[in-house]
């Protein structure tokens, strides 16, 4: 493949990977504390939450779908496993295991209500953020203060040959993901109903299975990201998650994935949720207000898929 | 005279592809110019440039002596440039009447004046007889219906001065597009300029005054019609001569392959007849005839309502296309943006997409799929012929050969194709009627369904003429004619 096409067929990644490498630049001269390895692994921390669920959301996204619930299945994972381990005395690895195993279905049924009970994916998925957010209050009754095992912490703060876990872990779903979009009949068939789902349809994909198998990804994302969470807060507020759904699905569009689907990939949202990450860290250490972290962000998105649409629509 | 359009010099350059060549193409006031040329010559893109859709790389184009620079088909619009794209611009949601007056809605005290609306179109839909109620909503319309709207659509407008027709009869019978020629010379003679785009050269002669061809993006002539040859045409078209039109036709039949049995759907009913494995099978008929109803049914892409289909002694009713798929039946669908292609895929993509367990080991085996489509790709010719390409940046012919690889790779059985040569050109055309009759001398069964019954004459075996939903005629023989064809849609008539 040409250098040239893939420079043409990836212009929002590769403006966004510009980006991040100017701000990398920006903030390394206006403080010496930031390209320290120890920060680096921070970065890399408090991306790695955002960017699993970014690639799940990646996943949906590509096949036209949203999903608005991401949020609420994370802090369902969490307070599953809490109410579990904690109110119950259920070993923590079994606890944790029927929350992962809840949440993926509770994205299946996502899928379900989607496919078969005909209804728009943002509206599905909103009902299903309510739905969640809800059955996480009503389990926790609304109290924070249940903490985890130190064990269980591990997940946060341990390393694996000297990466931080969350960093190791967010590397293997990079991978993953990457390679089943890439190298699997079911990342093609993501791509295809994306892109035109009565072609899709008339080549004799399974249309139903593939639909619902990317929420279940992604609500198999949202796990995995609420129990880091977990692990690095160590509790289980009822409100963990809030407007994560805005973040993931900001990481995707900003690395290029198309919003009415058929196009996009994992790398793109790599670098979306990176940005977002060192933009959030920088104005931390150069001590911005954080109110105006998300003005930042909102604006970085806008401006990132204007930069994009007025150079495509110039042919 | 002044020409009303003059295009001078004009080149455009796509990524890899010089689509247009230092063009010159001069419109004459009143005059129905065509312009001819192979798939991916530069058609479409000229046109896309004059109207503005695209920005030219360099030259100019002059309208009335003045040097004009549209930035988009707005501006176009309003100097009077009318066009009926190879692809359609319809809503597809909205009714016919409102994709008539789109944009231009009848107003009425501040609000759209539905009743003036409606009875306009209706008056529009009568007089030039097309089957059709204003407010249908288009998506329960077939092509040729909403072509024909789409065609009102342009001609309602007022300050016509210039009518761009894009391939507009490829999805037409014989009789809409004469319908059709009538408008033609209606707008001729109240002094519109049409240019005329068609790979169907049996019409130029009927309708145009002059002829422009072109070829990997250059000019190679103009002249007028009269002094031309379909024949004169082709050599012009290809640069070389054309000897034959049809590949000698299939001579082997055998067992049945696909036996219907009063199936009935949606706009067709208790439809029965068997194909035999060798044969090429056809059906045509008027458009709304059903053809495309039925083959769609069959495949399991539209539900039955009654009946059944057997493959041999196995029974495979309808249940969707998947089901079909694995039965190693394939449909060529009839509309190939809408239901053939993945636009944002590359041709790769698209042509292994019915097939992924051929390359999937679990793994896709990207380099086999590569070399599955650079197979197809040499041997239907498609240009530009790099199978990376996005299909959205392939000329409309190119792109059909890209949907009709898709099904060449499955290995089916029983094939469908649904105007399997529209848009193609007419060296092309004798290369996929000759891949029709291999297919069908390989021993699988192979389905035709086509308005152009010229192709239906030059490549089946036999025929069935459908009419209103129903087999009227089921025609034998290898030497059946356009006339038998006719009579026996008219026969069927009563
Ligand atoms: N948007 C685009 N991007 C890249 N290449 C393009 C694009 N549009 C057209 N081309 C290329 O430009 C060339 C001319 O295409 P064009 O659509 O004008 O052909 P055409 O004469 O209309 O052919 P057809 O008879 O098949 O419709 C082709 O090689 C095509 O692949
Ligand atoms: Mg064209």
């Amino acid at each position: 493949m040409s250098i040239n096409r893939v420079v043409r067929e990836n212009r929002q990644p590769i403006i966004a990977a510009v980006s991040l490498v100017g701000v990398v630049v920006l903030l390394t001269f206006l403080s010496e504390y930031f390209l320290t390895t120890n920060n680096m692994f921070n970065i890399g921390k408090q991306a790695s939450i955002n960017l699993i669920i970014g690639l799940g959301m990646t996943v949906v996204i590509i096949s036209a779908g949203i999903d608005l619930s991401v949020g609420s299945l994370l802090a369902l994972t969490i307070s599953v496993s809490a109410v579990l381990s904690v109110v119950h005395g259920m070993n923590i690895v079994l606890a944790t295991s029927i929350a992962v195993v809840l949440t993926v279905l509770a994205g299946v049924l996502n899928g379900v209500i989607i496919q078969f009970g005909k209804v728009p994916a943002f509206i599905a998925t909103l009902g299903m953020m309510g739905v969640g957010r809800g059955v996480v209050l009503l389990i926790s009754r609304g109290n924070p203060s249940m903490s985890f095992p130190k064990s269980f912490l591990w997940i946060a703060d341990g390393t694996i040959l000297g990466i931080p876990f969350p960093i190791f872990l967010s590397l293997i779903m990079v991978a993953l993901t990457a390679g089943m979009l890439k190298y699997t009949r079911f990342g093609r068939a993501v791509y295809a109903i994306g892109g035109n789902e009565e072609a899709a349809r008339l080549s004799g994909i399974n249309i139903p299975a593939v639909r619902v198998a990317t929420y279940g990804i992604c609500g198999f994302c949202c796990a995995l990201a609420g129990i880091i969470f977990a692990a690095r807060v160590g509790a289980a507020p009822p409100s963990a998650g809030v407007g994560y759904e805005l973040n993931a699905i900001a990481a995707v569009i900003i690395g290029g994935t198309a919003l009415n689907g058929g196009k996009g990939n994992v790398l793109g949202t790599v670098v979306g949720a990176l940005l977002m990450a060192v933009i959030s860290n920088g104005l931390n250490i150069i001590d911005v207000d954080p109110y105006w972290q998300s003005i930042v962000i909102g604006l970085i998105i806008v401006f990132a898929v204007m930069m994009s649409n007025l150079r495509s629509a110039a042919t | 005279m002044e020409p009303l359009l003059k295009v001078r010099q004009v080149c455009k350059q796509f990524p890899g592809v010089l689509a247009l060549d230092h063009v010159d193409f001069d419109l004459a006031p009143g005059e129905v110019h065509a312009l001819l040329g192979e798939n991916g010559a530069g058609k479409s893109t000229l046109v896309k440039i004059i109207t503005g859709a695209y920005r030219l790389d360099s030259g100019t184009i002059s309208i009335d002596g003045k040097e004009v620079r549209f930035h988009g088909p707005v501006d176009s619009r309003e100097a009077g440039i009318g066009v009926i794209y190879q692809e359609f611009s319809l809503v597809n949601t909205l009714s016919v009447a409102e994709n008539i007056f789109l944009g231009d809605y009848p107003m009425r005290r501040g609000r759209i004046d539905w009743k003036a609306m409606n009875e306009a179109a209706a008056e529009l839909l009568q007089r030039f007889a097309v089957n059709a109620h204003p407010e249908d909503i288009l998506t329960s319309l077939g092509v040729a219906t909403r072509q024909m709207v789409e065609i009102l659509k342009v001609l309602n407008r007022k300050n016509l001065k210039i009518l761009i027709m894009d391939e507009p009869t490829s999805s037409l019978t014989d009789t809409e597009a004469r319908t059709l020629f009538g408008f033609i010379r209606k707008l001729r003679e109240q002094g519109v300029s049409v240019i005329y785009i068609s790979h169907r050269l049996d019409e130029i002669k009927q309708i145009c005054d002059r002829v422009t061809v072109f070829r990997n993006g250059q000019k190679i002539s103009t002249e007028p019609a009269h002094d031309l040859s379909v024949a004169d045409i082709v050599t012009k078209m290809l640069g070389a001569e054309l000897a034959e039109h049809y590949p000698p036709k299939s001579k082997a039949t055998g067992a049945p392959g696909l036996q219907v049995e009063h199936l009935s759907g949606p706009g067709f009913e208790d439809v029965s007849f068997v194909a035999r494995q060798g044969e090429v099978l056809g059906i045509t008929g008027l458009v709304g005839a059903g053809k495309s109803e039925l083959v769609e049914t069959i495949f399991g892409a539209r539900r039955h309502t009654g009946g059944t289909v057997m493959m041999g002694d196995v029974k495979v009713d309808p249940k969707s296309p998947r089901s079909a798929v694995a039965n190693r039946i394939g449909l060529l669908p009839e509309s190939r943006k809408e239901q053939g292609l993945v636009l944002g895929l590359s041709c790769a993509q698209n042509i292994t997409l019915a097939s992924l367990d051929k390359i999937s080991r679990p793994f896709l085996a990207l380099g086999e799929e590569m070399r599955l489509a650079s197979e197809k790709f040499e041997t239907l010719e498609v240009r530009p012929g790099d199978p990376q390409n996005a299909a959205v940046n392939l000329s409309g012919g190119n792109q059909q050969k890209v949907v009709l690889a898709k099904w060449l790779t499955r290995d089916c059985r029983v094939l469908l194709f649904d105007e399997p040569t529209r848009g193609i050109d007419v060296g092309a055309k004798f290369q996929i009627y000759a891949m029709i009759v291999q297919l069908a001398e390989a021993g699988n069964t192979v389905i035709v369904s086509s308005s152009e019954i010229e192709e239906i004459c030059g490549i089946c075996n036999r025929t069935l003429v459908m009419r209103n939903g129903r087999i009227v005629a089921d025609l034998a023989g290898d030497e059946l004619t356009k006339e038998d064809i006719l009579a026996a849609i008219s026969r069927g008539e009563k």
